[in-house]
């Protein structure tokens, strides 16, 4: 006992000190978290936070353009203002422009149109909709209520009678639905860099033990009766922590850190100890990887280029890097081979889905028997590489 | 107290390393193991300390077949066994630790081992920013803790300054008085010398040369050194069992007894021979080492 306590507070001192490792395992996953959520934020997920900015011209300046102005600027998707700059991603994405005919061309009076709508030339065609049903509701609402209004009766009847408000019902689905929701861009940039610097461990760790076991100190600590379990066991069970502590920082910084930075929070009212179980196989998986490129590289630069080139291609396939459900069918058929997406494939399950226990037994299962496989073939390389000399 | 009988050892599918080499060494007595590179050495090293098991042959250490993390056996590796982010002291504690002892009994022997090797006043500096002779006495130090019967030294002077290089054999020597037998490598054949009671040549993983080094070194007044002024033809190489050395130098072996020197002198003058110096062996280590080094290479 005194021996693996011993082993476990000087891998621990050496991981403390080790200043290159701490910036890697915990301040890259913070930066790319915030920097992809903040970039991201109005690229994928769901429409509810959605913004988009626009100027009104309101060249009319009746009663009723002012009273479709108000309508219109209770949309909570769009975010008016009277500037008459020019439309581009960086400004305005659009300009509403009610025209002096306005009145005329509501009361259909006249032909012409009574509103001009123009868009940002790099505006997407998701976008264009949203804005363009907005507009025709704030018209809808206004011509409704002027009919109701000249028929003596108010809003809510025009509500009620013309525009059938209700007549739609809404139903939420449940997380066991068969329904697959895409997560917004902090539901998937969270685990995603979770899951890449929890790999990340290959680095410090794989060339921790190379450089052991180069200058000797490996066999002098077996010359002192520590047991290769022993050794293994002290040199992974820091590592293990370091990747809890990974998963609690960066959940609390994607529930804490990102709103107060203008990005959506991550909702932590899920299951989080089914969470917690898919940071334990992920590191794992993580912390298997590493010791099989430890038990093969034979310099610190081969097991550094190794972790690092693994760790990049695993996340560029597994969905890391770019979302699995935006690839085509091709890379989506190649990302089911990797590690990452079954870890991501868990972690979005409880976080997106709401899943709990059967929701991640599948990739959880996925990620342990790789981490045995890799396990039990690096024990075997490092027990060879031992009687090599 | 170590004892190696006819031990043999090979990597997988490579031709053997150590082949049925027999060797023993007593409490306080020390081997010089030397050699070239490559020819076995650190082999040894693992195989004493059971790094590796001999494919055939028996290693005893106390009438015991020695084992890894055999108790009284310290290694010194050649390499800075220890971790440059750690102090000289932390170091020590986490080796100490390793040995399972009771809080006070592992910085009793910490405590010891600075004072041994003076680490003491660098103790809490990180190994990494020591000298590479403070480096060597805290490698040095850390086999210390083991409080070993037995210590294998792997060219535990490389890259020191003279002063720490004589601080460190000082130390050798006392553990050597405390009875602690020692296995002790090096390129340096001076410090071989100085304090080896044994001497072991390796060469490609056999034994070329091994004994007492009072006796190897006396075996060398056996010869005698001739420098003529011309090359000598082979006849005459033949005739007087003469070996060439470099600069003219004839090197005459009497160990046979077949000719004495007057013989040899003579036999030279009547064949025309312009001899110009003669001396008796008065070679050191290192000219026993190169010679039969030079030995085996010409019998292959």
């Amino acid at each position: 006992m005194n021996a693996l306590l011993a082993a476990l507070k000087k891998e621990t001192l050496l991981f403390l000190r080790d200043w290159h490792a701490l910036a890697l395992l915990f301040i890259m996953p913070m930066v790319f978290i915030v920097i992809m959520s903040l970039a991201l934020q109005e690229r994928f997920g769901g429409s509810d936070g959605l913004q988009l900015n626009g100027q009104l011209h309101d060249l009319a300046q009746s009663p009723n353009s002012v009273r479709f102005t108000r309508e219109l600027a209770l949309s909570s998707h769009l975010k008016l203002n009277s500037d008459h700059g020019e439309l581009n991603q960086q400004r305005d994405l659009f300009a509403l422009t009610l025209e002096p005919g306005f009145e005329e061309s509501l009361a259909g009076e006249n032909r012409q149109a009574g509103a001009t709508l123009e868009f940002a030339a790099e505006l997407g065609k998701r976008e264009r909709t949203l804005i363009s049903a907005a507009v025709r509701e704030a018209f809808a609402v206004l011509n409704s209520t002027l009919l109701a209004e000249e028929m003596g009766y108010d809003r809510q009847y025009a509500e009620q009678e013309f525009l059938r408000r209700g007549f739609v019902a809404t139903r939420e689905h449940s997380a066991l639905a068969n329904i697959d929701p895409t997560p917004n861009a902090v539901q998937q940039s969270v685990p995603a860099w979770l899951i890449f610097a929890m790999f990340f461990v290959a680095v410090p760790l794989s060339t921790a033990v190379i450089s052991e076991r180069h200058n000797r100190t490996l066999t002098r600590v077996k010359t002192f009766g520590a047991t290769t379990t022993l050794i293994y066991a002290a040199k992974l069970t820091p590592y293990f922590v370091i990747n809890m502590l990974q998963l609690a920082l960066m959940l609390l910084l994607g529930n804490q850190l990102l709103p107060a930075l203008g990005a959506e929070g991550l909702a932590l009212n899920v299951a989080l100890t089914p969470l917690f179980i898919m940071g334990i196989c992920t590191s794992f998986t993580a912390l298997a990887l590493a010791s099989l490129i430890a038990a093969l590289a034979s310099s610190t630069e081969q097991a550094t280029v190794t972790s690092a080139t693994v760790n990049i291609l695993l996340a560029a396939i597994g969905g890391v890097m770019i979302p699995v459900f935006v690839m085509p069918p091709v890379m989506q058929a190649v990302a089911v081979w990797s590690p990452m997406a079954w870890a991501l494939e868990g972690f979005l399950a409880v976080l997106v889905r709401g899943g709990s226990w059967t929701a991640i037994a599948l990739p959880a299962t996925k990620l342990l028997l790789f981490a045995s496989t890799l396990m039990l073939l690096a024990i075997a390389l490092l027990k060879r590489g031992t009687q090599d000399g | 107290m170590l004892s190696l009988e006819r031990v043999s050892f090979a990597y997988r599918k490579r031709q053997a390393c150590i082949d049925g080499l027999s060797l023993s060494l007593g409490a306080g007595q020390t081997l010089g193991l030397l050699g070239p590179n490559g020819a076995g050495k650190t082999t040894l090293a693992s195989l004493v300390t059971g790094q590796l098991t001999p494919t055939s042959g028996q290693i005893l250490f106390a009438g015991k077949p020695v084992c890894l993390g055999q108790q009284g056996i310290a290694l010194v590796p050649q390499e800075y066994a220890f971790y440059a982010r750690l102090s000289g002291r932390e170091n020590l504690m986490f080796f100490a630790g390793l040995l399972n002892l009771p809080k006070n009994e592992q910085q009793l022997r910490v405590n010891r081992a600075l004072a041994s090797t003076e680490l003491a006043a660098y103790a809490d500096q990180k190994a990494g920013t020591f000298s590479g002779g403070l480096k060597r006495r805290l490698n040095f130090a850390i086999a210390l803790l083991q409080q070993p019967q037995l210590m294998i030294l792997d060219e535990p002077t490389a890259n020191v300054d003279p002063q720490s290089r004589a601080f460190l054999l000082g130390t050798i020597a006392k553990l050597k008085q405390e009875g602690v037998a020692i296995i002790y490598t090096s390129h340096l054949l001076s410090e071989v010398e100085a304090i080896a009671d044994k001497v072991a040549l390796l060469h490609r993983g056999k034994i070329l040369l091994a004994g007492e080094l009072s006796e190897l070194l006396a075996e060398d007044h056996r010869y005698l050194y001739i420098q003529l002024a011309q090359t000598a033809p082979a006849t005459w190489l033949d005739a007087l069992s003469m070996q060439r050395e470099a600069d003219n130098w004839y090197r005459c072996s009497m160990q046979e007894r077949r000719h004495s020197p007057g013989e040899i002198i003579s036999t030279l003058e009547q064949k025309g021979a312009d001899i110009r110096q003669i001396r008796h062996g008065q070679h050191r280590l290192e000219e026993v080492y190169l010679r039969a080094l030079a030995d085996a290479e010409a019998s292959l």
